[in-house]
């Protein structure tokens, strides 16, 4: 549900009235990067609430047809396992958590992961990394990477331990999913960029020459558009990211978030060395099919309704597509309609997209739409 | 498919294998190896799930399965596959050396999957060449044979890849065992405080432990291709070299003692050498351990001296542990209780206990070393035959290096002859003691008495026409004298008084004071008696000798009161000591001695009040029949006669006190019988000294009485001023020994100066032994107090006479 203003109580008194069907309820709370000072008043109420909560703030929030830049969103579920903390996300000796108990608890049944990350630490991708090889395809990890749009690096994810940065939160609930995932980013050539010096979210090199000489050079040749160095990087370098093959789907999206003064270009995920790209570009049309493709991708069982529809944008696709940007949104709630199913897709804009992708290798993607629909089909059948 | 988008496919082909070539070997660590291709593998080929299984001895894992899983993404935990089961798709692919491709939902998927949730899919077995397999899980099933074989080639790589790394691995392991294991015994050679070194076979140091080095000066590196003459004196690496080829000659191991002079001290040093040998068992060296032994051996040598003062120690000296259980015991302990260590050793040390002492004392005593504290004081233990014996304790707790009291040390000193003698010494103190106060009494006594019988003298002459009354006064005057004996008598009890001794014939001595003292046995007393036929002659005191007699009848005869045939029996007899009586009075030897024995069948006496008859004033008869003095006399007196009294009694049945006197080779003297006249003055003036002004006026009036002229005197100096004033008329002095302002010996030989012919005749009321100790005054110019008229009148005559 969505709340335009941040009135503490009301949100709490919502909370607490969601809360109340279940047993052991977890409240998952995408909040507005305008709401960034009520943060800390918002932790206490909830956590007088005594309902385990995580939260993350986002450049916007989507409720069914729309976007909106203020105000809240909350879902509560059914919660599997207490919500856990990821701190020091900074550090490569951060402890990865251990999810064992959970496993050994919800083994009959595939359960989900709501998670959202701290999009401008750099270990985000490495913590993916471990969750999956700690659980791989047990559990489905659904959520996005927190932050604001003026990409600065401030806390962005809280709970009941406080508003903090370098970390990720993660909220479990025994309801089960299917996610699709999709982004419409084309390549507009065959020509291979390769990474061939890079660390983390971090690309020094790119066909064994700078990285920025390269890149510009490429988007020059096949975009038409001139990149430079100045301000307007990202808003121009977000319209050409880069792909990373994946076998039998789309390139996995790595998007240009801003370029280093010695020419190195920061990614919003990490590029593994040697990773072969190609550029990507896209235009409103592929970018808004692409996301109704991934409605079609999630649809699970049309005679069954979903009980929450989560979807997680990308913030750099409403800079693509810009007012076109609802006309996505309508696309898909126009599609689940088509699918029969009744519930408004709530989610957020976010700085980099998580999805387990079905059974599939787990990823941190960019420039992505994950569109998730959770199911209790008891309930809701 | 147009030729371009084939070119493009191949190319697309071509860069993802250009991409998973370049992250093979990305690290040297197996695990790393794999993570850092896998990853790549599974992103581009979007495989949810890899496992790398490798042979178990690569690993050493399990060995009693043929493959271990190295790597999985996801992690997983299984049961190691059967590949010996040839049916398994691992086994086929390892035999085959071709990879394998199995959709999910055939028979050899099930095997596949184990405990994993799958919906659809298709497993890709991979043979790692050398090592195993890969096992590739896709959900999807459009894989192609081409994009399998296509990886083929670059799995091919990453297993030699991973070959490498394993084998790293190993080798790793290896040196990290190798270190650990050299680590080990490095940790023993420098822990130990032995000295380690290995030389060749030239007796040149190839190895050595740091403290050896350290020794010698120099360290272990510096001292590989030195040898002994690069640090000792050359005699004495000359020896070491020696005992090097004696060894590597004889091949047998060595222990070798010897001492050196190290920085001025001597030094012990045991040394083992043992000959070296390669791994063939061929003799290349020599291995030599030493120690410094010095502290050892001196407190090896610090024990032996311990255990020697120990064993050799006067005092008993027992360890025991904390229940007092006896753990040693020296010798010393076995000769003060009897008990030998063999006996003693497992006992408790109360097998000591004498029961004199209160369960409370023996309580206290542990308590006190429990408590950490030593426990000192007398103590009275009882030895193996029954004895008691005094002994003065120490017990003190032993603790270890922690503190904690693991045993106790209890040193015991035998004080029974110092109690003896400490008792003997009390004995003493308290005689002298009644001595002292027997001496003050007598003084009193003898100066009343002298008073009184003067005056009986006096008054008897005023009653010569009354005989009853002349008879009262001559009982009177008898029982004066009477209480000058027990005066006597208190005085040698107290051996305040010499014996007056003289030769006598016992048994007639006996007979006649019995004959005087049966009127105050009743007659309902059966008395029998029993004399020797032949005369007893001992030297002694008669009147001690009476005393003795009365009082032993005396108190048989109180015994025998209330009894219903109350009989006494009084023998006197020669006795020829025996072996018993030997045994108790090991000093009569070769003596013959006269028996005086009284018994009666009275009450007899407690074994208990036995040990304290002979205490002075210990009675058991009724307030006023007994002075308690009795028995103490007939024991102070026969001592001082060179005799014995032993007592056997029985209580309810009687008492028997035997008395031994020795016996007069020679038969004794008949006693001279002795003048009962007085030896009238003929007007004589005689000077008469005293400071009691009643003895005084009764000594004049009786002196005059006898016709004699009498000066008087109050003191010694008033005696001289008189005697120099007179000293043509006094004739003689009557002197008192003990006065104010100057005695009378004083007082004597000054008048003497002024006139040596006039006799002093010295009257005391003193033991005379006493006052007159070293005075040189003739024994017959002292008389006691008090003393007969008519003996001082025969006394005076006899001086008169004399001095004419």
């Amino acid at each position: 549900m969505y709340f335009d203003q941040i009135d503490e109580s009301s949100l709490t008194e919502a909370v607490s009235n969601a809360a109340a069907p279940y047993d052991s309820p977890v409240a998952v709370i995408f909040l507005s990067e305008k709401h960034a000072d009520n943060v800390p008043d918002l932790i206490k109420r909830l956590k007088a609430l005594k309902v385990p909560f995580i939260g993350g703030l986002f450049p916007a929030l989507i409720h069914g047809e729309k976007a909106y830049h203020s105000g809240a969103i909350i879902n509560v579920f059914p919660s599997a396992h207490a919500p856990i903390v990821v701190t020091g996300l900074d550090q490569d000796n951060y402890t990865a958590p251990d999810l064992t108990e959970l496993l050994e608890a919800n083994s009959s049944s595939q359960a989900t992961a709501i998670i959202f990350m701290d999009a401008m630490t750099v270990n985000n991708t490495a913590l993916l990394s471990d969750l999956f090889h700690h659980v791989g395809n047990r559990l489905h990890f659904f959520g996005g990477g927190t932050g604001y749009s003026d990409l600065q690096h401030r806390p962005s994810v809280f709970t009941r331990d406080g508003f903090i940065k370098d970390a990720a939160v993660i909220a479990f609930t025994g309801l089960t999913s299917t996610i699709g995932v999709r982004h419409g980013w084309q390549r507009i050539s065959e020509e291979p960029l390769i990474a061939t010096r890079s660390h983390k979210n971090t690309v020094f090199e790119l066909n064994w020459e700078p990285a920025f000489d390269i890149y510009k050079a490429s988007v020059q040749e096949h975009g038409q558009t001139d990149i430079t160095t100045g301000a307007d990087f990202h808003a121009k370098a977000s319209l050409f990211p880069l792909g990373l093959f994946r076998e039998g789907q789309e390139d996995v999206v790595r998007d240009p978030i801003a370029l280093q003064e010695s020419g190195h270009i920061q990614f919003v995920s990490s590029v593994p060395e040697n990773s072969v790209m190609h550029l990507l570009h896209g235009n409103s049309a592929s970018l808004i099919e692409a996301a109704s493709m991934a409605v079609d991708d999630c649809q699970w069982d049309k005679h069954k309704q979903a009980s929450h529809c989560l979807i997680i944008d990308c913030y750099s696709r409403t800079l693509a597509l810009g007012d076109a940007f609802d006309t996505e949104l309508q696309a898909v709630s126009r599609r689940l309609k088509e699918h029969g199913q009744h519930c408004l897709p709530e989610g957020a804009v976010t700085l980099g997209e998580i999805s387990s992708y079905g059974d599939d290798y787990l990823e941190l993607f960019n420039k992505t739409v994950v569109i998730g629909l959770l199911h209790d089909g008891l309930l809701h059948e | 498919m147009n030729r371009a988008s084939t070119n493009a496919a191949i190319i697309n082909d071509v860069l993802v294998l250009y991409e998973l070539s370049l992250a093979i070997g990305t690290a040297l660590e197996p695990q790393k190896n794999c993570e850092g291709f896998l990853n790549i593998l599974q992103a581009r080929k979007n495989i949810p799930q890899v496992s790398v299984w490798v042979r178990s001895e690569l690993l050493a894992a399990n060995a009693d399965s043929a493959l271990a899983l190295l790597y999985a993404n996801p992690r997983r935990s299984c049961t190691a596959p059967d590949i010996q089961d040839t049916k398994h798709p691992f086994a086929r692919v390892v035999s085959n050396q071709r990879p394998l491709l199995i959709e999910v939902g055939s028979s050899e998927a099930d095997i596949l999957r184990g405990e994993r949730t799958l919906t659809g899919g298709i497993f890709i077995i991979y043979p790692l060449p050398q090592l195993g397999v890969l096992e590739l899980y896709s959900a999807s099933t459009s894989l192609s044979p081409k994009a399998v074989n296509q990886l083929k080639s670059v799995i091919d790589k990453f297993a030699v890849s991973l070959a490498g790394s394993l084998s790293h691995a190993r080798m790793l392991q290896a040196e990290a065992l190798l270190k650990q294991s050299e680590q080990k015994y490095r940790t023993l050679v420098e822990n130990l405080p032995q000295r380690f070194f290995i030389k060749d076979k030239d007796s040149q140091y190839i190895s050595c432990s740091k403290n050896y080095a350290d020794d010698l000066g120099t360290s272990p590196e510096a001292l590989v291709g030195r040898n002994d003459y690069d640090f000792f004196p050359a005699h004495i690496a000359k020896g070491y070299q020696r005992d090097d080829k004696r060894i590597m000659s004889n091949g047998t191991t060595e222990d070798i003692d010897e001492s050196i002079v190290f920085d001025g001290q001597e030094r012990f040093i045991h040394t083992v050498k043992a000959p070296a040998r390669d791994e063939h068992g061929h003799i290349n060296g020599v291995l030599g351990m030493f120690l410094d032994v010095t502290e050892q051996k001196q407190a090896r040598e610090q024990i032996a001296r311990l255990v020697a003062s120990v064993e050799h120690a006067q005092d008993a000296i027992i360890i025991s542990d904390l229940d007092s259980r006896m753990l040693y015991v020296n010798p010393a302990f076995e000769t003060i209780t009897g008990f030998s260590a063999e006996e003693a050793v497992g006992q408790y040390t109360k097998i000591l206990r004498s029961g004199r002492h209160p369960r409370s004392f023996y309580v206290e005593m542990l308590e006190t070393v429990r408590q950490g504290n030593v426990w000192r004081g007398e103590i009275i233990i009882k030895c193996k035959d029954g004895s008691f014996r005094y002994v003065e304790r120490n017990v003190a707790p032993v603790r270890d290096e922690c503190g904690n009291i693991i045993c106790q040390v209890n040193i015991q000193r035998d004080i029974t002859e110092h109690k003896k003698m400490e008792e003997q010494l009390l004995q003493s103190q308290k005689m002298e003691s009644l001595g002292t106060l027997v001496g003050g009494v007598a003084h009193e006594f003898n100066n009343a008495l002298a008073g009184m019988t003067g005056r009986l003298f006096l008054l008897k002459s005023k009653t010569s026409a009354l005989p009853s009354a002349r008879n009262d006064i001559e009982m009177v005057e008898k029982l004066c004298f009477r209480s000058a004996d027990m005066v006597r008598q208190m005085l040698a009890f107290a051996r305040k008084s010499p014996l007056q001794k003289k030769d006598l014939d016992l048994t007639a001595f006996v007979k006649e004071t019995f004959k005087l003292h049966r009127l105050s046995i009743p007659e309902s007393i059966n008395l029998q008696t029993s004399f020797s036929p032949q005369p007893l002659p001992v030297h002694g005191d008669s009147i001690q000798i009476q005393q003795i007699v009365i009082n032993l009848l005396n108190n048989a005869r109180d015994a025998v009161g209330g009894k219903k045939h109350p009989e006494i029996i009084l023998k006197v007899s020669s006795f020829t000591p025996d072996t018993a009586f030997l045994e108790a009075h090991p000093e009569a030897g070769g003596k013959q001695y006269a028996h005086l024995m009284v018994s009666d069948n009275g009450c007899g006496i407690s074994e208990k009040k036995l040990k304290h008859i002979f205490d002075p004033f210990y009675t058991t008869k009724e307030v006023g029949k007994g002075t308690g003095l009795g028995l103490s006399m007939v024991y102070g007196a026969c001592a001082m006669h060179g005799g014995f009294v032993d007592v056997v009694s029985s209580q309810g049945i009687g008492s028997s006190m035997h008395v031994y006197l020795p016996l007069l080779m020679t038969e004794a003297k008949k006693p001279s019988l002795t003048s009962r006249q007085t030896e009238a003055g003929h007007g004589e003036t005689i000077l008469l000294v005293d400071d009691e002004k009643i003895l005084r006026s009764t000594g004049k009036a009786v002196l005059e009485a006898l016709g004699y002229v009498v000066l008087e005197a109050a003191d010694g100096m008033q005696a001289v001023e008189i005697f120099a004033a007179h000293q043509h008329e006094i004739r003689l002095v009557l002197m008192d020994v003990v006065m104010p302002n100057m005695g009378g010996v004083e007082s004597a030989e000054k008048m003497h100066r002024i006139r040596s012919d006039t006799p002093v005749i010295f009257c005391t009321g003193y033991d005379k032994s006493d006052v007159l100790a070293n005075s040189g005054i003739q024994d017959e110019m002292v008389l006691s107090k008090p003393y007969s008229v008519e003996t001082i009148s025969r006394i005076m005559r006899a001086c008169l006479s004399e001095s004419v």
